[in-house]
């Protein structure tokens, strides 16, 4: 009997998470669903490639202008977010920061921030300063920053800390920081602000979908209006610049951790 | 020398690049504060209005659920996709390695405006978009935990289980259970995030009533969603850290 017990357990969880989703409470919910998804997926699938293919080609030279701001977003964001990144992920560090009020305070900010999709701050933005561009940089830019600061703290509190602390004996705190910290850190810190850059480029193609500039609203105003061949003309585009991008992202990675 | 080079090239690409991004940029005018909404904005920080929990709805505990259930069924596809794609086992791993990133380019609320267009508006669109954008990391991660084993095991495996695919599921899940639950509670954080947004695109969850109240300048009830959401995220950062330190 205690062989089946785990199973029990399994299915019972997913009986009752498949009864809030679908407030459908017999007791072999699951398996509606997937008889659900075995008769209408497929053909889901069908007609939703029938929909967007064949693209609109002639469409390409609205696409353009739209990509460039998404695309300037992406990166404008991340380079505006790096010195605030770096001087927060000093002060949330345990090992550089010794004075608990400000530590506890910069993490408390930081994990307040990643409560807060950066959809919503979108929006929120959207709301206060009007559809545009600025909206969408402005939150891009507070999504970068904090993110950025949790993964370099994450870097320092593991790096090697024997050079940091021997300039500690010879200098004070911020040449110390600067010629010993700095030099171990640095390549990871660039890795991860990359890797930063890569998830803002993703956020930035559909962002607009809020309202807040790039190639989402153009996106949502097709959809809306059911041209559904532009649509596919748009992803198209995007999927190509954004697997090039990151393809030469991930040589420059490897660029980097081979330095 | 030439290293000194390559960075300098670089340099160079960056700043051409942040020129050109500037001259775009330069375009669109700042535009003003919009006072209303601000003061409406901060009144609502202040004055959050927890009235929409006493009407029957049950926003926050769907979104939850979508979360759970949609870290689920990725982990259900993941581990075998993640078995086909490692080379200590497959030897034809090459066209598996494909899907992660393939699924990885996709922006996680396009997944989601592709999935409700195909099975309609509705709670149960926001978990099979769930499955798929977790997949792809999972696959990933779950990839470099298995080449992380060492031969001996899987040689074992071959001869206990007579190299079935199920027997060497089982052996490898066996192996590395710590490691593939700290993976899940990592990726249930994150999916959580993204159960959050995707009703934004009408997949369930509280993003719709969120994006509403928001668009509507109805900032009482979009804090009291958000701070409830905000407490729950931090005891979930808690207990996930708690956890996974007990795990390894």
């Amino acid at each position: 009997m205690k062989k089946y017990k785990f199973f029990l357990l399994f299915y019972l969880t997913i009986y009752f998470l498949t009864g809030i989703v679908t407030s459908n409470w017999s007791f072999f919910n699951i398996f509606g669903l997937l008889l659900n998804i075995y008769a209408n997926f497929f053909y889901g699938v069908q007609f939703f490639l029938k929909m967007f293919t064949p693209p609109n080609l002639a469409y390409l030279g609205e696409v353009w202008k739209p990509l460039l701001e998404s695309l300037t977003m992406a990166y404008i964001s991340v380079f505006i977010a790096i010195p605030f990144a770096v001087v927060i992920s000093l002060l949330a560090s345990q090992r550089v920061n010794k004075n608990k009020v400000t530590l506890n305070l910069t993490r408390l900010l930081i994990s307040v921030d990643r409560s807060l999709p950066t959809y919503v701050k979108a929006s929120i933005f959207v709301a206060i300063i009007g559809v545009g561009i600025w909206s969408g940089i402005l939150a891009l830019t507070l999504y970068a920053i904090f993110f950025a600061a949790r993964q370099i703290t994450n870097i320092i509190d593991s790096a090697d800390m024997t050079a940091y602390n021997y300039g500690l004996k010879i200098t004070n705190k911020f040449s110390a920081t600067i010629l010993f910290l700095y030099d171990q850190v640095l390549f990871q810190a660039l890795s991860t602000i990359i890797y930063t850059f890569e998830i803002n480029l993703k956020s930035s193609v559909i962002i607009g979908i809020v309202g807040a500039g790039g190639i989402g609203s153009l996106i949502q105003f097709n959809i809306d209006w059911r041209q559904f061949a532009n649509v596919g003309a748009i992803l198209l585009v995007v999927f190509a610049i954004i697997a090039l991008i990151e393809f030469f992202l991930s040589k420059l990675r490897e660029v980097i951790a081979y330095e | 020398m030439s290293n000194k080079l390559r960075m300098l090239l670089i340099v160079i690409a960056l700043t051409i690049i942040f020129l050109l991004g500037i001259g775009i940029i330069s375009t669109e005018q700042i535009p003003p504060l919009n006072s209303v909404a601000f003061d409406k904005l901060m009144y609502g920080l202040k004055n959050p209005d927890f009235s929409i929990y006493l009407e029957g709805n049950r926003y926050i505990i769907e979104t939850i659920a979508i979360a759970l259930l949609g870290t689920i069924f990725s982990m259900i596809i993941a581990l075998p996709i993640a078995l086909k794609s490692s080379y200590k086992i497959n030897k034809n791993y090459k066209r598996w390695n494909y899907i992660s990133p393939l699924i990885r380019i996709f922006p996680d609320l396009l997944i989601g405006i592709f999935i409700v267009s195909i099975v309609g508006p509705g709670s149960w669109a926001g978990v099979l978009t769930i499955a798929i954008v977790s997949c792809g990391t999972s696959i990933k991660f779950f990839k470099e935990i298995i080449n992380k084993n060492d031969n001996q095991s899987f040689t074992y495996a071959k001869q206990i289980t007579k190299s079935s695919f199920l027997g060497n599921y089982l052996v490898v899940i066996g192996l590395n259970i710590n490691e593939i639950l700290a993976n899940a509670l990592t990726r249930l954080e994150s999916n959580l995030r993204i159960a959050v947004i995707i009703g934004f695109v009408g997949a369930g969850g509280v993003g719709n009533v969120l994006l509403h109240s928001i668009q509507t300048y109805d900032f009482e009830t979009a804090f009291a969603l958000i701070y409830v959401l905000m407490i729950l995220f931090i005891i979930l950062d808690y207990v996930a850290a708690h956890i996974r330190k007990k795990l390894r």
